[in-house]
């Protein structure tokens, strides 16, 4: 069954359709939703949001833009704001503690590992924006429309981002390739 | 001699050098390296992998989908099949597990009794729950104990099922299947875990048609 006649019988409230956008969706929409939310649990929350947000809105999607752009786009918008109300929840409640354990691996495993768990310790401002522009290659444009913010800030956090990402994955297990000499950022 | 700071070369890394910038990363082999390594940084970023959700997350969805009238989770007029959910192919599995393990159990202990007056095959009677359930309990009884009588005789060498008990491969498999899942949620990029896990899945579906094939010949499913 083609796209258009998956979304046509989801709109008329088929759950098989439905489920096949998910089978064919979920894995894109989990994987930005879950880095935006930096923990597997508050991720599965998210992403139930945002697919309950896309199922909703199904009969305004025009075919304008590719589906999965329109659908990545509600992920996105969805885990932010989800991501905003757990910030503000969190200011009130004592911090976490735990590290993230990482489990043996190898490999470009272990590094794609050591990079997931080094996003989820930026800062969440750092991290979204890194997401957003890195991963999943938002324009400093569309990331000032979807965070709120001006294309300067945009700039500066990813920059910042990058040199913090550097700075936690030497201290995941990354030996530092740099032994002469102090620098700044080092201490 | 003072380095470019971190987040200038946060910027290096995408955006083109100034003329200072370039006279100090030609002169600094630390700095050249520390972007270089912010290069890489970022070029693996942008090729992480997407990620499968958690098993069930689809089932809870399609709960609160349900809830708000945004899908129809019983069956259509005219259509025979529904919701290929995991949970629904799961019981489908179950009953045809059920059925076949007491119809080959029955068959091949060549009981003319079994197969004529099965438990499986009775017409259900109890008109309350303690009734139902005693029937149940009765027919599980029954079924235990031809599919005792069932492995013993099929694995016996030179019988055509001598490779193996499917039901208790099935049941194998299931337990293999969920294993995969943990350790593919701990290791979602894993190649060999992913590939392992596809396999037992393909594998115990295999079994499935198997089973319910082998169980629709007979007439029973």
């Amino acid at each position: 069954m083609s796209e258009v006649q998956l979304i046509q019988r989801a709109c008329e409230g088929d759950a098989r359709a439905v489920r096949a956008l998910y089978e064919r969706f979920s894995p894109r929409v989990y994987a930005v939703v879950r880095r935006i939310a930096g923990d597997d649990e508050l991720a599965r929350d998210y992403a139930q949001e945002a697919w309950i947000r896309a199922i909703r809105a199904l009969p305004t999607f025009r075919g304008d833009a590719r589906f999965s752009t329109w659908l990545h786009r509600i992920a996105v918008n969805s885990a932010l704001q989800a991501a905003r109300k757990a910030e503000t929840r969190r200011k009130y409640e004592a911090p976490a503690l735990e590290e993230a354990a990482l489990p043996p691996a190898s490999g470009d495993a272990l590094l794609k590992r050591r990079l997931e768990a080094a996003l989820d310790q930026l800062p969440q401002g750092m991290r979204q924006v890194l997401i957003l522009h890195d991963v999943e290659g938002y324009t400093h444009n569309d990331i000032g429309e979807v965070l709120g913010v001006t294309v300067g800030t945009s700039k500066s956090q990813l920059f910042k981002a990058r040199a913090k990402m550097r700075e936690i994955l030497r201290g995941i297990g990354e030996a530092p390739r740099v032994e002469k000499g102090e620098r700044a950022w080092n201490t | 001699m003072e380095h470019l700071s971190p987040e200038t070369l946060g910027r290096l890394v995408g955006d083109p050098p100034t003329t200072e910038d370039l006279q100090h990363l030609d002169g600094c082999e630390e700095c050249a390296a520390e972007l270089e390594m912010l290069r890489q940084q970022t070029t693996l970023l942008g090729g992480l992998p997407d990620m499968r959700p958690p098993q069930g997350d689809f089932e809870s969805l399609e709960a609160r989908l349900a809830a708000e009238g945004l899908v129809r989770v019983g069956p259509r007029p005219g259509s025979p099949d529904v919701i290929a959910a995991p949970r629904w192919r799961t019981r489908v599995a179950a009953v045809a597990i059920f059925l076949g393990g007491a119809l080959s159990g029955a068959t091949v202990v060549g009981n003319s009794s079994a197969t004529t007056e099965g438990p499986v095959a009775q017409q259900a009677t109890a008109n309350n729950a303690a009734g139902a359930r005693a029937e149940v309990a009765r027919a599980e009884r029954a079924y235990m104990e031809a599919l005792v009588q069932y492995r013993q005789l099929a694995t016996e060498p030179g019988t055509e099922e001598s490779a193996g008990d499917p039901a208790a491969r099935y049941a194998a498999l299931e337990y293999l299947v969920r294993a995969g899942q943990v350790a593919v949620r701990q290791a979602p990029a894993d190649p060999f875990l992913n590939g392992l896990l596809a396999s037992a899945q393909a594998e115990q579906q295999a079994v499935y048609r198997r089973i319910s094939g082998a169980a629709r010949q007979d007439g029973w499913f």
